[in-house]
């Protein structure tokens, strides 16, 4: 038995499915990432695990209790809002004490409490400043400590990092990891940002358009992803489609665009059609044009020298575009715009969509998961 | 432009609307000094921002500043026979007001302004808190709402000021004369009573009709800008609704409370239909008091040194409100 279980939960606003049969679980002090465009229904996700939206239809359990029809402020689950939601007109004690005052604890005993747990999120003395008074990373910390004074079974967080700057956003990731270790205790994370996602999760779940896309360790989702969807929306990629063929014994796939190269030996038999997914991560680039079973020929369009990395946009001879990214790449020089280059791919790397990659592959997937 | 067509000359005849609008161009173009008084001052931005602001400041200057010194300077006069102003310095129009018939530590004050004063301030207070209890609710609702008919609610609650307040109180005398609908309500019930007209309830039940869109809009407005989040995160960290309310909802509306009631206050304490429609020569009000003085007796100085007493009573009260709630947050930052 999982510590939270969401179970074939659908929302509906009049006639808008918003949630549309999720199931997903989270054991004991498991972190879970809901990973999803903004509109895919993760955050309406978290708010009915919290109580503040009532699912249509399924249930929800928290620590094999049915919840489902239970009010927010019975839940016991701590939860920090994508604005913090500290209240204004309250100390920064006051704030994180709120949860205790509401639970009948005697004044000194709240404010000792109040104190040690600002202590764990390192952020001592601040009890009796406004939370207006803190910068964005330290009204975080209150915000944590807020939800966790009172020991919730649950820590439910909607996006509470994006309203911080980059730099700080990814220092209050490490932080936010270690006191959730710390506290041991079951999260569940809502966010847009799949590195985020994927730093801080102990499983993620996708979700597109209400429908929950695949749930799994960020590693299994990144190199096996179950859908167009996930395979898209995860990191940078080239989607192409052809024809399965055989050439010397190996299955080479001669793609729509007018290029061919080896893929994997997976169960697939000469004149099938396929959909491959190439991250550009995977894709190396090299100047004289050469056609193997490994490479083929593309035109240079652009190069975007990033530091770590450098970005090149090419064109297939229909015009479909490959994006390859090179690490630390320094001889930037030998590349123009116009040149023909080769592009190559190891078998191994290339990302084999099941099914066509369409939406009628979806459910598919919705019914394995669950 | 479809109106305008090219001659052979390569001239445009103008037809119609387009004529005019050349016409006003033209002349536009012509009037060089008003048009160089423009260009002068949107060179300087800071001028033109001035003369905006100045333009009301002015306004203010004029039609209400000077009259109030006007208004200051006369209460130091003295009336002269006949109602005629003698302009020569005395106090003693404030000494008639404030400590002739006094005897306070015996409380026997029978000074008949200072006694109106305290009236009006009383049934002040009595609307305030009545437009409270009564606007708070409606004004909750339409700031936490999200009907589709807000709008048209919120349209309703300033419909009244479309009808002219006299009508507003005469109205009242229907329903609560010795003959009105009150009364006859109430006989339904075998109740019997002789109206309620002329009396403090009268007066209050008026004012609280006509003075509680200034209570309901400021609450609205207060409790519209809650954000969900906050009520919310207390319903996550245990707060029953009623609790969420107690202990967020309320305390993030009272700027809209004390905004709500500053305005019905001061309203309701300078009413002067009110109480001369509704209530009985027992509810007579400050405003009343100093028409009567300015109208009936004929003695200015005496009516402004009443006008100047109220003035700095009511200033003295808002300060003091000020130090407990804190106005800024009233006006905003």
């Amino acid at each position: 038995m999982s510590h939270v279980e969401v179970e074939h939960v659908t929302k509906r606003f009049d006639d808008v499915v918003a949630v549309d049969d999720v199931s997903f679980t989270a054991e004991e002090g498991e972190f879970v990432s809901l990973l999803g465009p903004s509109g895919c229904g993760k955050t309406t996700t978290l708010r009915m695990i919290a109580g503040l939206e009532m699912p249509t239809e399924g249930t929800i359990r928290i620590g094999g209790e049915d919840v489902t029809d239970r009010p927010a402020s019975e839940r016991e689950i701590g939860m920090v809002f994508q604005h913090y939601a500290l209240f204004p007109h309250k100390t920064v004690g006051e704030n994180v004490g709120f949860p205790l005052k509401m639970r009948d604890v005697p004044t000194d005993d709240r404010r000792e409490r109040v104190a040690e747990v600002l202590e764990r999120v390192h952020l001592p003395d601040v009890m009796d400043r406004s939370p207006e008074e803190l910068s964005g990373g330290q009204q975080q910390r209150v915000a944590l400590a807020r939800a966790l004074v009172f020991e919730p079974d649950v820590l439910l967080m909607d996006e509470p990092l994006s309203a911080l700057d980059r730099v700080l956003r990814e220092q209050m990731r490490v932080e936010v990891q270690r006191i959730q270790r710390e506290f041991d205790i079951t999260t569940i994370y809502v966010t847009h940002d799949q590195a985020e996602a994927f730093a801080m999760s102990d499983r993620v779940a996708v979700l597109d358009d209400g429908h929950l896309s695949q749930v799994g360790r960020p590693l299994d989702i990144y190199e096996n992803p179950n859908s167009e969807f996930v395979a898209t929306f995860i990191g940078e990629s080239t989607k192409l489609s052809g024809t399965v063929a055989e050439r010397d014994g190996r299955s080479v796939l001669e793609t729509d665009a007018g290029v061919a190269f080896e893929i994997p030996a997976t169960d697939v038999d000469p004149g099938d059609r396929l959909t491959v997914y190439l991250r550009a991560e995977k894709l190396g680039i090299s100047p004289e044009a050469r056609e193997t079973g490994t490479a083929f020929p593309a035109e240079v369009t652009t190069t975007n020298y990033l530091g770590d990395t450098t970005q090149f946009f090419c064109t297939l001879a229909d015009g479909t575009e490959v994006v390859v990214a090179e690490q630390g790449f320094t001889s930037l020089e030998q590349y123009d715009a116009g040149d023909t280059v080769s592009v190559q791919i190891a078998p191994e790397d290339i990302v084999v969509a099941r099914g066509d990659g369409t939406a009628s592959e979806r459910h598919a997937v919705d019914e394995s998961v669950a | 432009m479809s109106d305008s067509r090219a001659t052979d000359g390569g001239e445009v005849r103008r037809t119609g609307i387009d004529r005019y609008r050349h016409r006003i161009r033209t002349s536009t173009l012509r009037a060089g000094p008003a048009l160089g008084a423009i260009r002068f001052l949107k060179r300087r931005k800071r001028l033109l921002t001035a003369t905006q602001a100045g333009l009301g400041i002015a306004w203010m200057a004029v039609f209400l500043l000077a009259p109030l010194l006007y208004v200051l300077t006369l209460s130091f006069w003295q009336r002269g026979p006949g109602g005629v102003v003698v302009q020569e310095l005395t106090l003693g129009n404030y000494h008639e007001i404030l400590l002739q018939n006094v005897a306070i530590f015996g409380l026997e004050v029978s000074n008949i302004y200072l006694i109106i004063l305290w009236q009006s301030l009383k049934i002040g207070l009595l609307t305030t808190v009545a437009t409270l209890v009564l606007g708070y609710i409606p004004g909750y609702f339409l700031g936490r709402t999200e009907s589709r008919y807000r709008t048209i609610l919120l349209l309703l609650v300033i419909l009244p000021f479309w009808v002219p307040l006299i009508i507003r109180y005469y109205a009242w005398i229907l329903v609560l004369g010795n003959q009105g609908m009150a009364t006859a309500i109430l006989g339904l019930f075998g109740l019997e009573s002789g109206g309620f007209l002329y009396s403090e309830l009268a007066v209050v039940t008026g004012l609280v009709q006509v003075l509680l869109p200034f209570m309901i809009l400021p609450i609205y407005n207060s409790v519209n800008k809650i954000d969900d989040e906050y009520v919310e995160s207390a319903k996550t960290m245990g707060a029953s609704p009623l609790r969420a309310f107690y202990e967020v909802t309320l305390p993030l509306s009272l700027p809209g409370i004390s905004a709500g009631s500053i305005l019905v206050f001061i309203l309701a304490v300078g009413s002067f239909m009110a109480p001369a429609l509704l209530g009985g020569p027992a509810q007579t009000m400050v405003a009343n008091l100093i028409t009567q003085t300015f109208g009936q007796s004929f003695d200015w100085p005496l009516a402004s040194a009443m006008a100047m007493v109220y003035l700095v009573v009511l200033f003295a009260l808002i300060t003091v409100f000020n130090r407990f709630v804190g106005l800024e947050e009233v006006f905003g930052e």
